[in-house]
This record gives C-alpha cells, sequence and structure tokens, in this order.
C-alpha cells in the first residue's frame, strides 16, 4: 500500500499524495481523491508514488481541473456511502438525489470550457483513465458533434481530408442517407 | 530538431495534427448517433479504418446497460408503401435518428413510388413493379414497349440507387393486370420475386430470381434467374426456401404445406417438410397460421406456427436438412390483451420479410391495423398500429451492422 509521508514536503498525513503537472507545479491531493484515477490507484498499489507522481502529459492548468473534478467525486462517493446507515430510506434517498442533483449541477458548469481545454480534459481523462471524466467530457463533444458535416468535423478536430473526390464521392453514393 | 515533414503514415497525420488520437475520436464517436458515426467516416481515411474495424462495430451495435438502445440498432425495420413507416426498434435513444430516417425514405423515394409499387424487400434492398394505371395503357406502342424495358426497378432506399430491369417474358403471364401476382394452378405461392443480395454469397450486389410455380406438385415450377426478394421466401446460405401451400386452389381448403427449396449456386430444386410435431398436431383445416423465418444471425431457417392462442418457432439445424428442433413457444393467453375467442381465429402472421430484428409481429381481431410485435430477444412484447394495408406496402429492413462494417475501408 501507499507509503506517503517519506515525500520531503510531507508531513504526517499519511493519505495525501502529490501529483507533479508538465509544467513542474505540485498539487498535493488526498489518496480518495488521486484514486479516482485508475493510473494513480495502480502507482499507489505499486508504492510508486514517493516523492510526488509526475505527469508528463497534463499541464498545471488541466491538472487544477483535473482535481477539482476528482474532489467533488470523491466527496460524493463517501458521502453517499456515509450517509446509508445513519438515515432512514426516505431520508437517505433525499439526500441521495440531493447529492446527484448538487453533482449533475457542478458537471454541467465543469464543461463550460472552450472546445480545445475540453479536448486536454479528455486527453489527460484518458491518459489518468478516470472513467467518470471521461465519459463526461466525451458526451459533451458527442452531443455537439450531432449534425455536423463531414467537413465540419474535420475543422473541429483539426482533421486533414486525405481522401480523393473520387472516393469522397463514392461514400458518399454509398451512404447517401446519413449526409442529407 | 529539424522539421518533420510529409511523413504520410496512418498513425500520425500530416501536420497540423488531429486534436485528439483516434481512439478518443472514436470514444466520442460511440456516444453520438448512427448519423454522426457515418460522417465521421467520411472525414478521412484514419478514421474511416478505425470505425469500420469490427471491435467498434460490435460496441457501437450492441445494446449497453439493461434496456439501453444501441447507438446504433443493428437492425431496422420498417414499411415501405407510398411513404415510410418506422416499425422496429422504437425506441427513444435513436428517436431522432429514426425521424431522419423517415423523412429521408419518404423524401427520395416519392416520386419512384408513386409509379412503382413494392413487391418485395430483402436486406435493405427493394424490388418495386411498375403501377399499372389508365395512362400507362394509353399510351403509344412505341413508348410502352420502352417503358416495358423498365417495369421492374431494384431501389436502394438508403443510398438511392435504381436499376431497372424488364419483367422477365415467361414470368406472370396469366394475370393479366397483377402480372407479378398468379395466384393460380394447383401449387400457389403469394409472390414471386426473391431478391438475393451481396450478403448472400453470390458475388454480385443483387439477384433477382423470378419464379413462375403454377404447376403440379411435380416440382415442375419455371423458375428464371434474373439478376433480388420474396416477402414470403427466407434465403439462407444462397438457398432460397418457399412455404408452399398444396391445395386444390389457394381459395379452396389447403391440404398441407411444405418447403420448396432452390439452391441459387447450384440451380438444384428441393423439398424440406415442415416440423413432424406440428404437422401432426395441427388438423390441417384448422385456424392455423405459419409462416418461415430466417434467424436473427441468418445462418438457420426458422418456422413459425400458430395455433389459435399458442405460438411456436422451430429452427432448422441446417438449411440443407437435418432436424427441426422446438426452440419457443408462446402463449398468447399470457399477454396483456384479452383476445375474443372470435378473434382467435382471425390472428395473423403479419409479413416481416428477413426478420433479423428477431421480432415477429402478428395482426388480429377486427382492427386489422393494429401490429403485436413479440420480441424474441428480449422476451417482451409490445404493440402499436401501423397504418398499413399490406397491398400498399410492405416490410423494409435495414441491416445497419453489416453496412458499416461492409463499407469500403480506401
Amino acid at each position: 500500500m501507499a507509503s506517503a509521508g517519506s515525500g520531503d514536503e510531507k508531513a504526517a498525513a499519511a493519505a495525501m499524495i502529490t501529483l507533479i503537472s508538465s509544467d513542474n507545479e505540485k498539487f498535493e491531493v488526498t489518496e480518495a481523491t488521486a484514486t479516482l484515477s485508475q493510473t494513480i490507484r495502480h502507482m499507489i498499489e505499486d508504492g510508486c508514488t514517493d516523492g510526488g507522481v509526475p505527469l508528463p502529459n497534463v499541464t498545471s492548468k488541466i491538472l487544477a481541473r483535473v482535481i477539482e473534478y476528482c474532489k467533488k467525486h470523491a466527496t460524493a462517493a463517501a458521502g453517499e456511502e456515509g450517509s446509508s446507515s445513519s438515515f432512514s430510506d426516505a431520508a437517505f434517498l433525499e439526500v441521495d438525489r440531493a447529492f446527484l442533483e448538487e453533482l449533475e449541477e457542478f458537471d454541467d458548469a465543469f464543461l463550460e470550457v472552450d472546445r480545445a481545454t475540453l479536448f486536454d480534459l479528455i486527453l489527460a481523462a484518458n491518459y489518468l483513465d478516470i472513467k467518470g471524466l471521461l465519459n463526461l467530457t466525451c458526451q459533451k463533444v458527442a452531443d455537439s458533434v450531432k449534425g455536423k458535416t463531414p467537413e465540419q468535423i474535420r475543422e473541429m478536430y483539426n482533421i486533414v481530408n486525405d481522401l480523393t473526390p473520387e472516393e469522397e464521392a463514392e461514400i458518399r453514393r454509398e451512404t447517401q442517407w446519413a449526409f442529407e | 530538431m529539424p522539421p518533420r515533414k510529409r511523413r504520410r503514415t496512418c498513425a500520425t497525420a500530416p501536420s497540423p495534427a488531429p486534436a485528439l488520437p483516434a481512439d478518443l475520436l472514436l470514444e466520442i464517436a460511440a456516444r453520438s448517433d448512427a448519423r454522426t458515426i457515418f460522417r465521421c467516416s467520411a472525414t478521412c481515411k484514419l478514421l474511416r479504418r478505425a470505425i469500420l474495424r469490427p471491435g467498434f462495430v460490435r460496441h457501437v451495435v450492441s445494446r449497453g446497460p439493461p434496456d439501453d438502445e444501441a447507438v446504433v440498432p443493428p437492425s431496422i425495420l420498417g414499411a415501405l408503401g407510398e411513404t415510410f413507416t418506422f416499425v422496429h426498434p422504437i425506441a427513444t435513444a435513436s428517436c431522432h435518428f429514426e425521424r431522419h430516417l423517415v423523412a429521408y425514405l419518404s423524401r427520395s423515394a416519392a416520386g419512384l413510388l408513386e409509379e412503382y409499387a413494392p413487391l418485395a424487400s430483402r436486406r435493405g434492398l427493394v424490388v418495386l413493379g411498375r403501377r399499372e394505371s389508365e395512362t400507362n395503357r394509353r399510351r403509344r406502342s412505341s413508348e410502352s414497349e420502352r417503358r416495358r424495358r423498365q417495369d421492374l426497378c431494384v431501389y436502394d432506399p438508403l443510398t438511392d440507387g435504381r436499376t431497372f430491369l424488364p419483367v422477365p417474358p415467361d414470368i406472370g403471364r396469366d394475370g393479366n393486370d397483377h402480372p407479378y401476382r398468379g395466384l393460380h394452378g394447383d401449387v400457389t405461392v403469394f409472390a414471386r420475386y426473391v431478391l438475393l443480395t451481396a450478403a448472400d454469397g453470390i458475388g454480385c450486389s443483387f439477384m433477382l430470381l423470378a419464379a413462375d410455380m403454377t404447376k403440379n406438385l411435380d416440382c415442375s415450377s419455371r423458375i428464371r434467374v434474373q439478376t433480388v426478394y420474396d416477402d414470403d421466401a427466407v434465403v439462407i446460405g444462397g438457398v432460397v426456401h418457399w412455404l408452399m401451400h398444396i391445395g386444390d386452389s389457394f381459395v379452396r381448403n389447403i391440404a398441407g404445406k411444405y418447403i420448396l427449396t432452390y439452391d441459387v449456386k447450384a440451380a438444384t430444386v428441393g423439398s424440406v417438410d415442415l416440423p413432424d410435431d406440428w404437422r401432426r398436431g395441427n388438423d390441417v383445416r384448422g385456424f392455423t397460421r405459419s409462416q418461415l423465418l430466417a434467424s436473427p444471425d441468418g445462418t438457420k431457417l426458422s418456422f413459425i406456427g400458430v395455433d389459435r392462442l399458442v405460438l411456436s418457432i422451430w429452427v432448422l439445424a441446417s438449411s440443407s436438412g437435418g432436424s427441426w428442433a422446438l426452440h419457443a413457444v408462446v402463449d398468447m393467453k399470457a399477454w396483456p390483451w384479452d383476445f375474443q375467442p372470435w378473434e382467435e381465429r382471425r390472428i395473423r402472421l403479419a409479413n416481416f420479410g428477413d426478420q433479423r430484428s428477431g421480432v415477429v409481429f402478428l395482426r388480429c381481431g377486427v382492427d386489422q391495423g393494429l401490429l403485436y410485435g413479440l420480441d424474441m430477444e428480449k422476451k417482451a412484447t409490445y404493440y402499436q398500429t401501423l397504418d398499413l394495408d399490406e397491398d400498399t406496402g410492405i416490410p423494409y429492413e435495414v441491416d445497419l451492422a453489416s453496412r458499416l462494417s461492409s463499407m469500403k475501408a480506401f
């Protein structure tokens, strides 16, 4: 398990992990927050988080957002677990719903970013293997890509069209219904 | 570092690089809808190849967690008459997709369906026959000669592809006004055009079989191979199966039934008996209904029999023979609708082609416009009203999964 505490700037906080962004900024997070990332979870399990976890693919700007997401969702998960025993069913359901609503509002607000940031968040969620975040961000892009023409999709994703006009015409012919 | 130029590799596109790697573009595509996935496949070669990979196709056509509909419905079923009516799946998730498809099909087919009536359909292709009208009959002979060569049309609604063909010379001579439905003689078959497609392993995009069966039980039927489908016929592995009714005439009592087979490649005729249990258990003069189907994966022949309120499905071990195995028995008494005793006798199997959707459709009661669907995979029943007269519309089914996976990669 984690042998946190031996890091330079760490005190006795046993469950704290240090994440280091590509531009060398350090972020201290609880283990519960960090382990929303399967990648980090595995590193903790392998005991290789001493001295911090370098994340060369993630900038500090994006990492800050990712941590914001993980913190919120880690508390929500903990809150749900903690509340289940101490409330009656009805009260629990009430709390549960409030949690979910709050989480949904958080997610909506979280997604209010420009497209470049959204793509960076997708890359980070994929690299850190955070399922919930990957799903959330991909769904957001998927909703905005619906109804776009192939040319608009290329523009959005920065894709270079390497199909010849003949090949394009052939594709159009075989899937006419999808283009109108 | 020297600038890297013109590296035309597939994995990393030339600069500027795509905003996201292909596997993440797929993650996004898989959360969009069918139309968007097809459109994404038209953006560049890399993304197209990634979408056509079997793993991705399997992922988007499979149903997600309990009762979630697939992003791309594996098969869609509708009725094509003067317009297109959506029958299955009735999904909330793909609602937008349905509306788009209905609008597209109705629009692209409109002019054509004014002049031609759908005769048969299979695997997304439709055989159309020219509608007979007064104006058509009064045309000058040179004009009518030219038009005769276009009496049939093999139509692909999704691509708007049209191939016009003449009616084969010896087919359907007897029925003057209805050249496509001859119900004469001792052996009765209700439709005579069979559509085979590339997926049947025939080595071309489609083949139309026109069969004229007006003779006796000695199988002296003429089967002319013209170049696709038939609402009563089921094609499995390149073998056409017709459910034949033996009797004096189709208007009289039916003396029995059997399955006539025609192997397209070998041009050989054969026959298969109906399941013994069915033959033994049912008074041939009783109120029974039956129909042939293909299994959802298209590899096996199924036989559905309805005796009053009990529906049984048998599956044949192999298309060339073997024995029938009872696959399912559904007792409609357990259905949420009360059938009046007199309605039991009026239950009819609605003819829905290959039925790869795995749904069996029934019509019953006085209101034959009411279509009951029995989803054999989900074991669920539902019903919907379908404003479709069997004389004006035919079932039209598209296997979107195979359309997607069989697209050309480039």
